[in-house]
């Protein structure tokens, strides 16, 4: 064997029987990522390949435990603050293509075997190898997810897989940014082979000494991408219509990445050389880099949701606790404790029940248990973790980590129950139940939390910790929610919690457009196309309107009278009484109340839909900043739950984000112009009006 | 400028566009290539004579493409001088080759030209020819390109145009252009398509359903529904957010019927014609194409008629027939709202709602079926009109002499 060729992210040694082995191991790195060092000498490890006589071929291999994890995405957020020119992005973005490429075409054969997890530029890597044998570990996850963040496949992915798989198929998985098992990516025609642990590196290296062919399908004359690609046929122009419209209404044209990457596809494939093809997609790749969508994506939902998840700013000298059991102060069951249940449940923390009334035990161990069937039953989980789960809830234990407060009882009935643990946690901070819950417990062991944030499938917790909660009860909560698998948030002093706030900014604003004669169906689609996942008029009727008026701030104002009008003179209460802004036919569609209309009369002229969306997307802004002004909270921490939690869509990275990405004078002249025309709801604060650098974010 | 005048018009009947549809066996040259034989036979024309022959076709692609006007031309045997070309614009392609055609003539550089249309939808299906309009994923995107029956649907939703408008109207349709056959007022016009050994494969045309009542038409399920949940609606909505909802109030009854067929106009100079005694019938006053909103696709009509009647000096009031295609229901109810005229003076012997519509070949048809009429009725002045693929309109103002 010779000796090692150093690279810096990358070995390469000859074996006497001439199969040269690429090892990737980027250094300080826990999984290997896509660094210009990398891109570099990828490039390197090919002109060695190809001019070292002592090597007929190589297997390319990981030195981590995982294969990939794709592109280096710090780095990437970074590239929008350096605003570099169409030139400068392009260039950058096509190093490791071409080093790709480079190696497709050294002239010998290369093998990958993929030990582990590959995403993004981890696939594209294997897609350009002649040959991709995956460990035949179900875990193990193939994928492009690019889209998902933002950005698209820059490495050959939107080229390389539809001729191998078929435009179809390709679209399917990049469009939706899915991942694949290795027997999936063995179906489909992704990898070749898979085997087990013992037999990866052997499977690789036969394969380079007996069958080696250096030569991609798609260097051989005539060939042709699978399922064909001209739109002469009518089946592919179909398809790609259906694609197109698809794309454009999952992302009401807020997210340019999935249309870039169908773009992408389309015409790099209708290409007859490859490398052609590549320049297609490097363009388009280079623009996602460019934008602030994928800045907004990739610090929103990967930077800030990692760092949240992994407690960053958790004070470090409080030890780190587990929980063995929760208790829960409870008077009535609701879908929310039942989910609560079986979450503790899942993470093998007991659940007690306290309560004065007998039956509510028994009735929370029914619910969790029918919950449970239906879980079973639709194969979330089997059937020996759901009877685990259903071991965990108890009536009354003697102790607990922590209580949660949702129903009154006195310290002295509670001590009766259980030994009073160190935290007490109280439920929706606006029901009063904490100032009457400190008539008996310490300050400092009190903190406010959410029940339902901890079930809405978001996995982002909102806490509120008041100025006497103790750092240590702090600490411990986001302990528990880590041991939960949830991504903890916190608000600090904050009279209310932050996504209900944003909620109730933006169907207020719904509202008071109703009222003001804007076309009702104009307000939902506004909201819509805007990113929301409701328009404002049918979250209200999903919150229910009497609940819409009890979370109000001000309650004479124009949106009241709205609530007022349906809810108490009409008895339209909203979705769970049949009849709100919208009405529910039997067969669960709705549709806008058709006497809306004779209510509030639409005006003659409309606005524009732009105007609309400008209105809700600025008004849970608006509400967003009043929080960090007031020191409630982080910018990161705001655009985590605003998009997690409020429905603030993503493509803005949060109602912080979408102020910065603006700039926060533009969007302060954009707040004047609809405070002009549309009331005072649009006024900027002084210190918005203050902050340097024209943006809010400061690092 | 020298006039373009109309000496004569044939057609083929309109066979369904079906497996066992009379016209399915003739390709879409052999179509055209009688319908070409014709124009020749029954005008006793010396084809050297023809210095071009401009072809509509909505689908140019495989034995329906290559510049299928020169194609025709030798298939019919006329002489090798004669050129032939082939022209796009989609569902007005036979007028506007008719328009072309009469172009040539207008500018003093042409005497004789035949302008035609062909389509066989049995044979190339609708969307063979693919395009970057409404699928390279581009261009799709921008303009918000949703299928044209979607685009029907969603007019009819603007406008506030029910189910039974369309139906209502739409049995009408079939009333008259029934009533006209049997009356025989296409016969002038219809020729007998024969096979590759001459024998008869059809006379009249297929699609029609004689009988047609309100109540039959009710039953039928919406054409577009299930194409508009896939995605389509919500892209109309993204367009035109002020609706709640798209109304499918299209189906395959009160929209035009696929179909195979083809159709020729003679154009000349009056000098030419007088040479080879022709005998005008009508003089091409104007034409005009315009583009109109992609998207919603179909309201090209009232645009394209409007221009054409300003190119002409003239006003609404001067056009004594109205011929719009009936693509849709809707888009023939828009028109009459829009140029407030009734059903009285438009489409008065039924229209592709009963006969059917062969994309490429309509234009050439409802041009010559409005001139029989005004010849029939002894009236001046036609107006010939059709909405068109991504968001297109062509009008032609045809004057009798």
């Amino acid at each position: 064997m010779s000796d090692a060729v150093g690279f810096e992210t990358l070995s390469y040694t000859v074996a006497d029987n001439g199969v040269a082995i690429i090892t990737i191991d980027v250094k300080d790195r826990s999984m290997n990522v896509l660094t210009p060092t990398l891109h570099k000498d990828m490039a390197g490890v090919a002109g060695r390949l190809k001019n070292d006589t002592s090597a007929i071929g190589a297997v390319l291999r990981s030195g981590k435990p995982t294969f990939m994890a794709g592109g280096d995405l710090k780095r990437i957020v970074g590239l929008y603050d350096q605003k570099r020119s169409a030139e400068e992005a392009y260039l950058q973005s096509s190093t490791f293509t071409e080093s790709l490429r480079a190696l497709e075409t050294c002239g010998k054969p290369v093998a990958v075997m993929i030990n582990g997890t590959a995403l993004g530029g981890g696939l594209e890597l294997a897609l350009a190898c002649h040959y991709r044998v995956v460990l035949n570990d179900p875990k193990i996850k193939l994928g492009l997810p690019e889209t998902t963040l933002g950005l698209m496949p820059g490495a050959g992915g939107t080229q390389r897989l539809p001729r191998l798989i078929g435009l179809k198929k390709a679209a399917d998985l990049i469009l939706r940014g899915a991942s694949v098992s290795p027997q999936q990516a063995l179906d489909l025609g992704i990898v070749q082979a898979t085997a087990s642990r013992e037999e990866l590196f052997s499977t690789a290296e036969n394969w380079v000494i007996n069958q080696g062919n250096a030569q991609q399908p798609w260097d051989k004359r005539g060939f042709s991408v699978p399922g064909g690609i001209a739109l002469t046929s009518p089946k592919v122009s179909r398809l790609l219509q259906q694609l197109t419209a698809d794309v454009a209404t999952s992302t009401n044209y807020n997210y340019p990445a999935p249309i870039a990457a169908l773009r992408a596809i389309f015409k790099g494939c209708n290409m007859g050389s490859i490398d052609g093809a590549l320049k297609v997609e490097t363009r388009e790749f280079s623009r996602l880099t460019r934008g602030s969508v994928a800045r907004n994506m990739i610090r929103t939902l990967f930077l800030s949701k990692g760092a949240a998840s992994s407690l960053l700013g958790r004070p470090v000298d409080i030890k780190k606790i587990k929980v063995a059991s929760v208790a829960v102060l409870l008077d009535k069951v609701t879908q929310d404790d039942v989910d609560f249940a079986i979450l503790c449940g899942l993470s093998g923390v007991t659940v007690s029940i306290i309560c004065s009334d007998l039956s509510v035990p028994s009735e929370l161990l029914e619910q969790v248990s029918v919950e449970l069937a239906r879980r079973v039953a639709c194969g979330a989980i089997f059937e020996a973790k759901a009877a685990s789960i259903q071991s965990h809830i108890r009536q009354s234990n003697s102790s607990a980590e922590i209580l949660i407060i949702k129903s009154r009882m006195t310290k002295q009935e509670v001590s009766k129950l259980i030994e009073v643990p160190a935290i007490i946690a109280v439920c929706d901070p606006s029901s009063g139940l904490d100032t009457y819950v400190r008539q008996f417990f310490s300050d400092d062991a009190i903190i406010g939390v959410s029940l339902a944030s901890f079930v809405d499938n978001s996995n982002v917790v909102e806490l509120i910790a008041s100025s006497n909660t103790s750092m240590t009860t702090l600490a411990h909560c986001l302990d528990f929610a880590e041991q939960l698998r949830l991504t903890p948030t916190v608000q600090h002093n904050s009279p209310r919690l932050f996504s209900q706030s944003c909620r109730q900014a933006y169907l207020e604003e719904g509202l008071r457009m109703l009222k003001e004669g804007v076309s009702p169906a104009l307000i939902e689609n506004g909201g819509t196309a805007a990113g929301f996942s409701l328009g404002p008029l049918a979250l209200a009727d999903n919150v229910s309107l009497p609940m819409v008026q009890a979370m109000a701030t001000v309650k004479e104002s124009d949106s009241m009278t709205v609530i007022s009008r349906l809810s108490r003179d009409l008895k339209r209460h909203g979705k769970a009484c049949g009849a709100g802004f919208y009405e529910y036919a039997e067969d669960g569609s709705q549709r806008l109340w058709s006497k809306l209309n004779d209510n509030y009369p639409k005006n003659e002229t409309q606005p524009d839909v732009n105007i609309v969306k400008k209105r809700l997307l600025s008004i849970q802004a608006l509400t967003a900043v009043s929080f960090i002004e007031n020191g409630i909270m982080t910018n990161e921490h705001a655009d985590l739950v605003s998009v997690f939690c409020a429905g603030y869509p993503s493509y803005t990275g949060g109602a912080i984000s979408y102020i910065d990405s603006m700039g926060v004078s533009e969007f302060i002249n954009q707040c004047n112009l609809l405070s002009d025309k549309f009331g005072l709801q649009f006024s900027c604060s002084d210190w918005l009006l203050d902050r340097p650098k024209n943006r809010i974010y400061q690092n | 400028m020298t006039g373009a005048y109309i000496f004569d018009h044939v057609r083929t009947p309109r066979g369904k566009a079906r497996a066992n549809g009379a016209l399915h066996s003739v390709t879409s040259v052999e179509l055209l290539g009688q319908v070409l034989q014709q124009l020749r036979d029954r005008n006793g024309l010396d084809t050297s004579l023809v210095e071009d022959v401009v072809a509509g076709c909505g689908s140019p692609v495989g034995e329906q493409g290559s510049a299928i006007g020169r194609a025709a031309c030798l298939y019919a045997d006329y002489s090798i001088t004669c050129p032939g070309q082939q022209i796009s614009r989609f569902c007005s392609s036979g007028l506007e080759a008719i328009n072309i055609a009469a172009a040539k003539v207008m500018a003093g550089q042409c005497d004789l030209t035949i302008g035609c249309g062909v389509e066989s939808m049995s044979r190339i299906p609708i969307g063979s020819s693919g395009g970057a309009w409404s699928s390279d994923p581009s261009l799709a995107y921008k303009i918000q390109y949703i299928p044209q029956g979607i685009s029907a649907d969603l007019i009819a939703t603007r406008n506030g145009i029910s189910r039974v408008d369309l139906d209502l109207y739409s049995v009408e349709s079939q009333r008259r252009a029934s009533h006209a056959w049997e009356q025989g007022y296409f016969d002038r016009s219809v020729f007998t398509v024969i096979d590759d050994i001459g024998m008869p494969l059809l006379s009249r045309d297929e699609y029609i359903r004689a009988g047609t009542r309100f109540e039959d038409l009710a039953k039928l399920p919406s054409a577009f529904e299930a194409m508009g949940a896939n995605a389509f609606d919500a892209q109309a909505l993204l367009k035109f957010p002020e609706l709640e909802r798209i109304a499918h109030v299209h189906t395959a009854g009160n929209s035009s019927g696929l179909v195979d067929g083809a159709a020729g106009v003679l154009i000349g100079s009056k000098k030419m014609g007088d040479a080879l005694g022709l005998k005008p019938r009508a003089k091409i006053r104007s034409f005009a194409s315009i583009g109109s909103d992609p998207t919603e696709m179909l309201t090209g009509p009232t645009p394209a008629a409007l221009l054409s009647l300003k190119k002409a000096g003239m006003n609404r009031s001067d056009i004594d027939l109205f011929e719009l295609n009936e693509a849709f229901a809707a888009v023939v109810l828009v028109f009459m709202s829009e140029m407030n005229i009734t059903h009285d003076c438009i489409n008065v012997n039924g229209g592709a709602i009963a006969m059917g519509h062969p994309i490429g070949a309509t234009g050439a048809m409802i041009l010559g079926t409005v001139l029989d009429e005004l010849e029939r009725r002894d009236k001046s002045t036609s107006l010939i009109n059709l909405c068109v693929g991504a968001g297109m309109g062509t009008a032609t103002i045809i004057e009798r002499v």
